[in-house]
């Protein structure tokens, strides 16, 4: 039987119990080293798993299958789709990379990397895991390390931020257990045995009571509202953001809010469809008041992490309105604008944390000219912050854009709401990188070196991802088509056209139909 | 038939050239521009010469193609394609889009060269080649794209462009708040426009022009066309500089001379005439569109000009005048007037670069200097500037038979044929206007005496930057030709894109028109050398009696700080309670209550755990009690 | 005549009491030794200990596969899978508490203590016995056995603060048997016997009295309530756990709770089955009650020995949720549940008997600060025991939660469910707490720790326990599922 998946996921393992085997003999360096091998094959593994894949198909495939505890009725179910594939290729990719921007790190470099891979095989399980009991361990298995990274290598108050954050996380996956145990429960009376098989249930759902499947969607909600996160669930983020350190930074923004937006997508739009659409007005709603208010509050920010941590806010919010807007391109344009999103605020925290390693400060206020001594690292913030502000030919806009007319495709409002976003993203980027770039250059920054080998190497994959992905993004809505079809396919409301492009058939019957009313 | 068998697939692989060769420009400088030194400049133009060969090739092709094989389009590749919506990277050449790049890399070559001279001493010299190719290129991508998405890119790139070059000179931080304000400015106007781009999507499940204009009238009302055409008008209002989002223009003169002359004269603030024009079909189902058009740019016409009366500062004169005259062409296209507004742009495209380059070389002999209260007497100082750019000017003021001087009495013309009065009376009374501004800056600038050490020592320009002048000047003595004949050869060239100009209702004849505007444009001319150049009236003193008329000119009627007072400040103040007040109080202080409350009720049922065996008997019979009183109420 | 009848030969089938004989037979010669002996030495002690508890052990396993009688010696005792189970539990805990005890005696003053050894078996004896007991009487008894034996080994150092905690622990301890007793005595009026059986089929056949029925199971459950610690009995678990020398601590707070819950579980699903619907509810709100108090309450503290104690209180909480639901799913959940729950917390106490070594100081959280820096062992382990108590996977702490859990929302109690994690979201607060002084801040105190090799791998083993569990929770729930039906 093939484990490819249970390759990929568990590889970082290796490389934990070499440096736990290694013991105190183990040298910096060598921890380092044996951290970016291991995260190094780990993507390789997924680029087999790329090229495994099959676009055409739009179910999962790959797919391993074993129980795990017969007497409990816990499954070992790995699986993947068009989107899971994204994901699981963006984390595997951001990891080798954080690991290599990590490397300035020197207090118990042991720990740290052990934390890190802990960390990817937790994120790539959740990713992958199609049983809702193991994916509800991955989830949770995520906690410990992140904690462990923000509270032992973060800034000033690293402790509050990461109790914060464990706790803030915890308290959503509370509801989130029930409810998967009430499924469970619920499957062992109508299926004769339990069973958290997410295929299986999805066939359950429709069997449970409206109301029931309402309060279990809320349940689901929650957990992953707290992760995504949507207003008024963010305020965790801001300070786990600031606090925790650069590779920190990277992967929270870059890969674990993921695992909120992809929780929606593919459990409570699976699992509770008719929920869905009783609820995606408000979904939409608190989307919509995430992507304006996180852009508002960022707009005013003076800690340039703090910053970029309220822009992920209402970057998500577009992800999630694009989600529940039940039409291809939406979600499709939300899953791409996950890859998206976590490359370039992935890349925006790497060079803020370059910037912050030579000025020491991240205090826009005390910054300033930087762009005159050091072109090259001003010169990729300004890139990845374009990239960021959604300007067409880098990654973000495809994504952006596809959100905005899946959403009008379904509701006029939500979608220039959301596109006024753009506006102050324009803002508040641009006014940091002047902050920080342009005018007069500070008399003790002035011999501060430009960019190093090493961190060329950091940022010259992400960057050169975003024009990639920016120009050719067919790269990946290849695959993420398919499967945002069949995700579309199962909560749609009957006989709603899903398909922008189908738009003039809707449309010509009905001339009078108006949009954006 | 042979021809375009012959021709036709050449021009498909020809057409993605003419933007890639500045593509390729602005990487190499980017990367290697700093060891190119001086090549830079040179490699650059070189590729701006060339692209411009090829894009009069592909004319030519054009004009030899019969209509029926046009446009012609070429897929380079597939895009967007998610479902059944997708969007190609298509390049479309069709007599429009030939006019626009023609104007584009023509112009552009010009100032690429005049640039090797006025940045020669420029420490980012490359840096700066690199950012104008790749304005270029985004230039050229949007003129020639054949969906609306494509045009976006382009559009959005030039903003970029235009962000890069305005804050050129960035250790000036007004710069860097000048690039800063043009580029949001624009991007209000580019959001309205996404959302008509997602309208359109939404609307016809593609944004191809041929197949959005073919089914226009089928698939949309009236009401769903005027939505659509105005939130693409804002997008132009917001790069064409019109009122209410002009404010950035003037202060983007911060930019190098030469970007000014290119982007914020020639091309780019032109590219929302040109979107309007494109994208007529729309305007025209809705037709309360085109009506908002044109009094959006009579008002901006009549605005600006009086705006660019009450500057001294040079640039910001011909800054104000470029807003002015793109009214004017909105003015034309709001009468469906589409030929006599490309008309106008590309006439305007020739003097008022050449007024730039003019600007920029006087500045430079003025070592700096903008002001023109400090210049005077130059026109023996600098001579070939001089020259060229009272040509300029006079082409401007729509003097015959210069470029100007056709271009508004075609429109005036028109507007004349409206029906309405008011709108050619006003129309007039906007050419008074630029024949007095400009006029005032000719006199200022070249004739009296020298007011200024500057002006005194000031000296003439290089030949590298003169010769782009004589080339310009020529140009716009000479564009009139285009438009000789009364249905124009411009005009028959670009009809089949976009039809012809509708009769209009009876009005003032041709002869009449052309004679009224002449008078006008000698008649000012003239009271602005009595007044600035001929020495005899004070006009300082002039100034000082107008008092709160100048100054309301001068400060651009206090737009800017009406919107400061209006928008921004409130915005902010809005933004700061959300982060210190919402985020930081209401949200993580009830988030942070209920930990606190959590730990003071721990602290204080500790309390309870006295460590009394006889409290703790107590509390171990009221749990029984409770127990045995449940089960009593069981039985 | 009278004579002619035949006198009916009692049966007297002890197989199934061996484990027990053999621990009291042990504990006897520990207390010869330590009598006649001049100067015992712990070896000695050590080994006969041992002796007893792998004895009981070897004879304990071949009951698993019993084929005789359900229940010997007149009904009296039950030879099932369940208790084989609960025993082997007890007396893995049994074996690790003399290794602890060994280390921390060991640095007391060197004459005193012997008796640790023997009363150590004389309670384990009793807990086993408790698991095994078919007859009220019998339990009765066991309590008793094992209660007199914790009550002296709390006070056994003498210090001060361990006697005064032994005295509150006999005295509440009385307290509660009485209840308990009066429990026994009123199911014996409703049912005409103390054997659980003939009590279930009593009340199944509405035969006996429910109505006394009824006070039974409310005194049974107050009883019942005061050993397993659940809130409002609790009040003696913290003093006394903070009270009684650490081994103590961990052998008591983890075998007196399986036991004390395995002799509840059969008395309550067996003997009271037919009254379910009246238990249940007594159940739910003793489990309410605890893990809110229990967590809520663990969070004021700031020493590691009562925020434990409190953490139990929670913990037994959670057994009673799983509880709730009082079907085999349920008996199944308790029992993995008190499985993980008694390695988690026999580690975690001989952690903090190693940091707190020489004696009983260093209890304090304080103490914690920066153990990472000075023993990274210890520390590990501790976390590992921490993240299963707060139920984070992969950890046999967060597989017992979700079946404690699963079965009661099955049962249709999911506001005990919510009322849990919610709970145990506030639990996890101080554990956290905990992890942050030992890896986050730096030590504020410098002193050696000993590295006593064994206790280490003593309190290493149950750590592998407890992480082995949470990645392949086979291992035991599939045995538990075999265990847990209790024949009658």
């Amino acid at each position: 039987m093939n484990r490819l998946l249970t390759v990929t996921t568990f590889l970082p393992l290796a490389g934990v119990v070499f440096l736990l085997i290694g013991g105190r003999s183990i040298r910096n360096d060598a921890a380092r080293i044996v951290a970016l091998a291991a995260t190094l094959a780990t993507f390789l593994v997924s680029l087999v798993v790329f090229g495994k894949f099959d676009p055409e198909v739009a179910g999962f495939q790959l797919i391993e299958q074993t129980t795990w505890v017969r007497s409990l009725g816990f499954g070992y179910l790995l699986g993947i789709d068009g989107v899971s594939l994204w994901l699981v290729l963006l984390t595997t990719f951001l990891f080798p990379v954080s690991v290599l921007a990590s490397w300035k790190i020197d207090k118990d470099v042991r720990l740290y990397m052990i934390a890190m891979l802990v960390l990817e095989t937790a994120v790539i399980g959740t990713f992958l895991a199609l049983d809702l009991l193991l994916f509800f361990v991955f989830f949770e298995a995520i906690l410990v390390p992140m904690y462990l990274l923000i509270g032992g290598w973060g800034g000033k108050r690293r402790i509050y931020a990461a109790v914060k954050f464990f706790l803030y996380t915890m308290a959503g996956s509370a509801f989130l257990l029930v409810s998967i145990l009430f499924l469970f429960g619920r499957a062992g009376d109508t299926l004769g045995q339990g069973t958290f098989d997410v295929r299986a249930l999805a066939q359950l759902a429709t069997t449970l009571p409206v109301v029931t499947a309402r309060w279990l969607f809320l349940g689901f909600f929650v957990a992953f509202a707290v992760k995504v996160p949507l207003f008024p669930l963010h305020t965790w983020l801001p300070d786990a953001h600031t606090e925790a350190p650069t590779a920190g930074s990277v992967l929270l923004a870059g890969v674990l809010l993921k695992v909120g937006t992809y929780g929606l997508l593919r459990f409570n739009l699976a699992l509770f469809p008719e929920a869905s659409r009783y609820f995606a007005d408000f979904v939409s709603i608190l989307a919509v008041i995430g992507i304006v208010y996180g852009a508002a509050v960022a707009l005013i920010q003076t800690d340039i992490k703090r910053l970029v941590a309220y822009s992920s806010v209402s970057h998500l919010g577009f992800v999630v309105l694009g989600v529940f807007a039940f039409t291809q391109q939406g979600v499709a344009g939300g899953v791409l604008q996950m890859v998206n999103h976590g490359l370039a605020t992935g890349a925006l925290f790497l060079l803020v944390g370059m910037v912050y390693e030579r000025t020491h400060t991240r205090e826009l206020d005390e910054m300033g000219g930087l762009a005159s001594v050091m072109p090259w690292l001003t010169g990729a913030f300004l890139f990845t912050a374009f990239a960021s502000v959604g300007l067409p030919g880098l990654n973000n806009f495809v994504g952006e854009f596809l959100v905005v007319i899946g959403t009008f495709a379904v509701n006029g409002w939500y979608g220039s709401m959301a596109v006024l976003a753009v506006i102050l993203a324009a803002i508040y980027l641009l006014w940091s990188y002047q902050r920080m770039a342009l005018g007069p250059v500070r008399e003790e920054h002035r011999s501060l070196p430009d960019v190093s080998l090493r961190e060329v190497t950091v940022l010259v994959p992400v960057l050169a991802l975003l024009l990639v992905l920016g120009v050719y993004p067919k790269l990946a809505t290849d695959a993420i088509d398919p499967a945002s079809e069949a995700i579309v396919a199962q909560v749609a409301p009957d006989g709603r056209n899903t398909d922008v492009g189908d738009a003039v058939l809707a449309d010509a019957e009905l001339p009078l139909q108006e949009v954006g009313g | 038939m042979i021809a375009t068998v012959y021709a036709k697939p050449l021009a498909f692989y020809l057409l993605w050239v003419v933007p890639a060769l500045p593509l390729v420009g602005a990487a190499v400088n980017l990367f290697i521009g700093r060891r190119l030194g001086r090549a830079a400049g040179w490699l650059a133009s070189a590729l701006m010469a060339l692209s411009f060969a090829l894009s009069a090739y592909l004319t030519l092709w054009l004009i030899g193609t019969p209509e029926r094989l046009l446009p012609h389009v070429t897929r380079l590749f597939d895009w967007i394609s998610v479902g059944s919506f997708e969007v190609g990277l298509d390049l479309r050449l069709d007599q429009l889009s030939a006019t626009m790049i023609l104007v584009v890399t023509g112009v552009g070559a010009l100032i690429h060269l005049y640039a090797i001279g006025y940045m020669r001493d420029d420490p980012r010299y490359g840096r700066f080649f690199a950012y104008l190719n790749l304005f270029v290129f985004f230039m050229l991508l949007l003129v020639l794209g054949q969906n609306f998405l494509v045009l976006y890119v382009g559009w959005e790139g030039v903003g970029l462009c235009s962000y890069l070059l305005i804050g050129f000179w960035f250790d000036k931080t007004e710069n860097a708040n000048a690039a800063k304000k043009a580029f949001v400015t624009t991007r209000i106007g580019d959001t309205a426009m996404l959302i008509g781009l997602a309208l359109i999507a939404v609307k016809f499940g593609t944004l191809d022009f041929d197949r959005v204009f073919g089914s226009a009238a089928g698939v949309l009302t009236s009401g769903s066309a005027t939505l659509i055409a105005l939130l693409l008008f804002a997008g132009a209002v917001g790069k064409s500089a019109q009122v209410p989002l002009h404010v950035w223009l003037p202060d983007a003169m911060a930019g190098p001379t030469p970007v000014s002359a290119l982007i914020h004269a020639a091309t780019m603030v032109t590219a929302g005439v040109y979107l309007v024009v494109r994208t007529h079909v729309l305007f025209e189902v809705s037709g309360v569109a085109l009506t908002v058009v044109l009094v959006v740019g009579l008002v901006t016409a009549l605005y600006a000009g009086t705006c660019a009366l009450g500057q001294d500062d040079i640039k910001r004169v011909l800054a104000y005048s470029t807003v002015s005259q793109l009214g004017y062409m909105f003015f034309a296209a709001g009468m469906r007037a589409y030929t006599a507004a490309m008309f106008m742009l590309v006439a305007h495209a020739f003097y008022k670069a050449l007024m730039f380059l003019g600007a920029g070389s006087v500045i430079h002999g003025m070592h700096e200097e903008q002001d023109m209260k400090r210049m005077g007497g130059l026109v023996g100082r600098m001579p070939v500037t001089a020259i060229t750019v009272i040509v300029g000017a006079l082409a401007l003021a729509g003097t015959p038979p210069l470029a100007g001087f056709f271009a508004k009495d075609q429109i005036l013309e028109i507007a004349s044929h409206t029906g309405r009065v008011w709108v050619y009376v006003l129309g007039t009374l906007g050419s008074v206007l630029s024949a007095a501004y400009i006029g005032r800056l000719v006199f200022l600038t070249f004739f009296g005496r020298p007011r200024s050490e500057q002006a005194e020592h000031a000296h003439e320009s290089t030949p590298v930057m003169l010769w782009p002048l004589v080339v310009l000047a020529a140009g716009a003595a000479v564009v009139g030709v285009l438009n000789l004949t009364p249905e124009g050869r411009l005009a028959g060239f670009i009809e089949p894109v976009v039809g012809l100009v509708p009769e209009g209702e009876a009005g003032l004849s041709a002869a009449a028109i052309s004679v009224i505007g002449a008078a006008i444009a000698l008649a000012v001319l003239t009271l602005m050398y009595l007044t600035y150049g001929s020495g005899r009236v004070d006009w300082l003193a002039l100034r000082v009696r107008l008092g709160s008329i100048q100054r309301l000119f001068a400060n651009g009627w206090y737009v800017d700080q009406a919107y400061a007072a209006l928008i921004v400040a409130p915005g902010k103040a809005a933004a700061a309670y959300a982060a210190y007040v919402v985020d930081v109080k209401i949200i993580d202080g009830a988030v942070n209550g209920l930990g606190g409350g959590t730990r003071r009720l721990a602290a204080a049922s500790r309390r309870l755990q006295t460590g009394l065996v006889r409290n703790y008997a107590l509390a171990f019979l009221a749990g029984g009690v409770a127990v045995l009183v449940y089960v009593g109420l069981r039985l | 005549m009278i004579a002619q009848q035949p006198i009916p030969t009692p049966d007297l089938t002890f197989a199934p009491l061996l484990p027990e004989l053999v621990l009291a037979v042990a504990g006897i010669a520990g207390m010869l030794y330590e009598a006649v002996v001049r100067r015992p030495d712990r070896g000695t002690h050590l080994a006969l200990g041992f002796i007893g508890v792998v004895g009981a052990a070897v004879v304990t396993v071949p009951l698993w596969s019993w084929a005789g009688e359900p229940t010997v010696l007149g009904g009296t005792i039950s030879a099932d899978r369940f208790s084989v189970v609960a025993r082997l539990v007890l007396l893995a805990v049994a074996a690790l508490a003399l290794v602890y005890g060994t280390h921390a005696l060991g640095r007391g003053s060197a004459e005193a203590n012997g008796e640790f050894y023997p009363l150590l078996l004389f309670a384990t004896m009793g807990m086993t016995l408790i698991t095994a007991a078919a007859d009220l009487i019998v339990v009765f008894l066991a309590l008793e056995i094992l209660s007199l034996s914790l009550y002296v080994l709390t006070g056994m150092t003498g210090r001060r603060g361990t006697t005064e905690a032994a005295m509150k622990y006999f005295l509440l301890g009385a307290f509660s048997s009485a209840f308990f007793l009066y429990g026994v005595a009123m199911s014996y009026g409703a049912a005409n016997s103390t054997k659980i059986v003939e009590v279930a089929k009593a009340l199944a056949g509405r035969t006996g009295s429910q109505a006394l029925a009824l006070v039974a199971v409310a005194f049974l459950a107050i009883g019942f309530g005061f050993k397993v610690s659940a809130a409002p009995f609790h009040m003696w678990t913290p003093d006394v756990y903070q009270g009684a020398p650490t081994p103590v601590t961990a052998f008591m707070s983890a075998a007196t709770k399986v036991a004390a819950f395995m002799a509840m579980i059969r008395v309550f699903t067996v003997a009271f089955q037919p009254l379910e619907w009246d238990w249940v509810p007594i159940v739910w709100g003793l489990a309410a009650v605890s893990v809110v108090v229990g967590s809520i309450l663990a969070i004021a503290q700031t020493d590691v020995k009562r925020m434990l104690a409190y953490s139990s209180v929670a913990h037994a909480g959670f057994i009673l949720t799983g509880l709730t639901a009082a079907d085999a799913s349920g008996i199944r959940a308790a029992m993995f549940y008190l499985v993980a729950y008694a390695a988690m917390t026999v580690g975690s106490f001989g952690v903090v008997m190693l940091v707190a070594s020489r004696g009983e100081e260093r209890t304090t959280l304080g103490s914690y600060a920066g153990l990472w820096r000075r023993s990274p062992a210890l520390a590990v382990l501790m976390t590992v025991f921490l993240l299963s108590l707060a139920g984070i996977p992969p950890s046999a702490g967060f597989i017992a939660k979700v079946n404690v859990f699963g079965a009661a929302i099955a049962a249709g109690h999911w506001p005990l469910a919510i009322i849990g994690v919610v709970a145990s979201v506030a639990a996890a607060f101080f554990y956290l707490r905990v992890i942050v002084l030992m890896f986050m801040q730096e030590p504020s105190e410098d002193f050696e720790l000993d590295p006593a090799p064994v206790v280490r791998a003593a309190v290493a083993l149950p750590a592998v326990l407890t992480v082995v569990l949470g990645i392949v929770p086979g291992l035991v729930s599939g045995p538990i599922e075999q265990a847990a039906v209790l024949r009658w």
